[in-house]
């Protein structure tokens, strides 16, 4: 099967730049300059209609709720929202129940995720075993099912915890990924472990500007750092809605959008946090923000002047390098993982008409800019706004 | 992880766990209506084998904001307690009903040993003699933080009387675990501070004096405590002592613009009435740290603010 996508123009990290793509069994066969004519034998072509195609989105950190919570989402309602958001990867955390630990509940999960082929998952296996302090996961029969481990959720205090963490990444080639609360003086401590052990270290959700400037000077020693931040954090400071790591203030926010501008921050993470009205009403963190995240992080870019390829990089180069795929980008032999979007769509959002299975997002009425109107994964149209409409 | 742990003192807790319970309290005290719910359908138990109004009252004001309920009992002679009960029998009995029970007594040692009775129910040291007072200590340290912006690199005067104050113990013992503090121990010769004590600190990290003036303007935060009647042998040295130190209008013209003041509460006499409008007072506003705190601390007990995402 044989796709030709004309009339776009392509958007990735590489560059801005009108063409026309051939795809053949899931990967981009070939990329052409838009002048000159294609002499090329196709099964069917999709006329893009003048919109932006960019890479798909991998998500870096997201909560799909499969196994355990499926009242609040479902990884095939999960995945789905997602796809309406321009993500074909997810990096799904293991806050699950069972918590995933083991070989056995990841690749079920695994299992689960193929046969709904939707998004591609990328399932986290947690550090230590359910999330305790008593031992570490088996990391010889985790490893060959997942390069991402983390306790997401449920901050290392314990730095023996964190030092043996650091030092099986570095044994076992994964990355660690670390939820800090408190956030500054964690990722400090744990710069410091990661400056004396090594390892290979991705701190989620970064929310403060203090965080910012030590993972900063991290960077600048060398260390293998990175860190991601979400879409409600750039978005808004000091709002009244529970989350975690909580709204900080508008300096905070300030500094993580020039920690975009400067390099500091490698890409985003959803942090997509479905729960229950009632489990909401409880106190429960988190927001629900698959299908809103892109025209959060276009909006906010827009209004400082930053430009699309840094949004591309951030949502599909970034997360593809830190996890070691060869994705993220529009170029011949990549996976042909795809978003078309309208970059001049503009308007209010309404949490009741996620697709996702929870509602829970504070930002219902806000106006916002750029919509996604069609995602690719594998060369396989897996949501359609823009077809389905004309 | 501090879900089902104990705090008996503050040294159960490492500092990134203690840390953890003040990020907690922050968060709270910016989004409270967030927490209102976390702890639905638990039970506390308030077990005060002597009278302490406040910190009851802040223990239980924190539970019932975290939505959940009370059951206890604030003077022993109307509970089982009277009917001769040990306390292990009645540790095992409350946990039946309760997720987690706050304990205070009047002999030392009691929260430590009713804690190894305990299976699964945390318990928080309320006080127990001249022993521990450690959600105090932690109420300190969200003062300090709240007000400073951090427990780290501070110049930390303790005035008053440092041989018997209790919560002056925890509370050096615990700042010494963060960095760069120097203490400066303002004290009358008689109230030194005890040398188990001095003796865990680096000799580098503090000095001892005896007059709250000289050094008064080299503090970033300045504890003052209460010279207590009950803990001295005899009346006359209680009066001969107890005015010794007091802070007024006058020495605090020569404290930096920034040095905060604090007090456990409740004082005498030891910070003169006309201090308390001084915006660097911040003693009554202790108070409600201690509640914020102790809800941070609840929630964490119970582990109902751990699963977050």
């Amino acid at each position: 099967m044989k796709t030709l996508i004309t009339n776009i123009e392509i958007i990735d990290a590489a560059g801005r730049r009108p063409g026309k793509i051939l795809i053949e069994d899931g990967k981009i066969k070939k990329v052409y300059k838009e002048k000159g004519l294609v002499r090329v034998e196709f099964d069917e072509e999709i006329d893009g209609g003048g919109y932006a195609l960019l890479p798909g989105f991998i998500d870096m950190h997201c909560h799909l709720r499969d196994p355990g919570f499926e009242y609040k989402e479902t990884m095939e309602t999960g995945m789905k929202a997602a796809l309406k958001g321009g993500f074909t990867s997810l990096v799904a955390m293991a806050n699950t129940k069972p918590i995933i630990d083991n070989p056995g509940d990841l690749k079920k999960n695994r299992m689960k995720a193929s046969e709904l082929d939707l998004c591609q998952l990328i399932q986290v296996s947690a550090l230590t075993r359910n999330f305790g302090e008593d031992d570490m996961v088996d990391f010889d029969s985790l490893r060959p099912f997942t390069n991402v481990f983390s306790n997401d959720g449920v901050s290392i205090l314990r730095e023996d915890i964190m030092i043996k963490g650091l030092e099986a990444s570095t044994v076992y080639d994964f990355i660690l990924l670390t939820h800090c609360q408190p956030e500054t003086s964690l990722v400090k401590r744990d710069i410091e472990l990661l400056e004396k052990v090594g390892g290979h270290l991705h701190v989620c959700h970064i929310s403060k500007k203090d965080t910012l400037e030590a993972i900063g000077l991290a960077k600048d020693k060398g260390l293998d750092i990175t860190c991601e931040v979400t879409p409600h954090h750039l978005f808004a400071s000091a709002m009244e809605y529970k989350v975690n790591p909580p709204f900080r203030t508008y300096p905070d926010r300030r500094a993580l959008i020039e920690g975009i501008k400067d390099g500091v921050i490698d890409m985003f993470g959803t942090d997509h946090a479905p729960h229950s009205e009632e489990d909401k009403k409880k106190g429960a963190p988190g927001i629900d923000n698959f299908e809103i995240a892109f025209s959060m992080y276009y909006t906010v870019f827009e209004q400082n002047g930053i430009k699309l390829e840094k949004l591309s990089e951030m949502l599909s180069e970034g997360p593809a390098k830190r996890l070691g795929l060869k994705a993220g980008l529009i170029k011949e032999r990549y996976p042909a993982d795809l978003v078309l979007v309208d970059l001049n769509w503009e308007g209010k959002i309404n949490p009741k008409e996620f697709i996702s299975k929870s509602k829970n997002n504070p930002f219902g009425g806000e106006t916002l800019k750029g919509k996604i109107l069609m995602t690719i994964v594998k060369g396989n149209v897996k949501y359609d706004d823009y077809r389905s409409t004309i | 992880m501090l879900k089902g742990r104990h705090l008996i003192e503050p040294g159960d807790f490492q500092i990134e766990e203690i840390e953890s319970i003040m990020e907690l309290a922050d968060n709270i005290i910016t989004n409270p209506k967030g927490y209102s719910l976390v702890c639905k359908g638990k039970l506390l138990a308030s077990l005060f084998y002597e009278p302490s109004t406040r910190t009851r009252f802040s223990f239980e004001a924190a539970m019932l904001r975290l939505g959940g309920e009370i059951i206890g009992f604030d003077d022993p002679n109307n509970s089982s307690v009277s009917k001769g009960e040990s306390l292990g029998d009645t540790i095992r009995t409350i946990e039946c009903y309760s997720d987690i029970a706050v304990i205070r007594h009047p002999r030392e040692g009691t929260a430590r040993l009713v804690s190894k009775f305990a299976k699964e129910m945390p318990i928080i040291n309320a006080g127990d003699g001249g022993h521990e007072h450690p959600t105090q200590t932690l109420t300190d340290l969200l003062t300090i933080r709240k007000y400073k912006g951090g427990c780290d690199n501070h110049v930390v005067g303790v005035c008053g009387d440092l041989l018997f104050g209790r919560t002056i113990h925890s509370l050096v013992k615990t700042l010494n675990r963060y960095h760069g503090i120097t203490f400066i121990f303002i004290s009358p010769k008689e109230l030194k501070m005890p040398e188990n004590i001095l003796s865990q600190l680096n000799p580098e990290c503090y000095q001892e004096t005896t007059n709250l003036d000289e050094v008064i303007g080299d503090l970033d935060i300045l504890y003052m405590s209460r010279v207590q009647r009950e803990r001295f042998v005899s009346e006359e040295e209680y009066l001969r002592l107890k005015d010794y130190y007091i802070l007024d209008k006058k020495k605090m013209r020569k404290a930096k613009t920034d040095m905060i003041v604090m007090h456990p509460l409740p004082r005498v006499n030891e910070i003169a009435t006309e201090v308390d409008d001084d915006p660097r007072a911040v003693y009554f506003k202790q108070a409600k740290c201690g509640m914020y705190v102790r809800m941070a601390l609840i929630a964490k007990l119970l582990g109902v603010e751990e699963d977050n995402d």
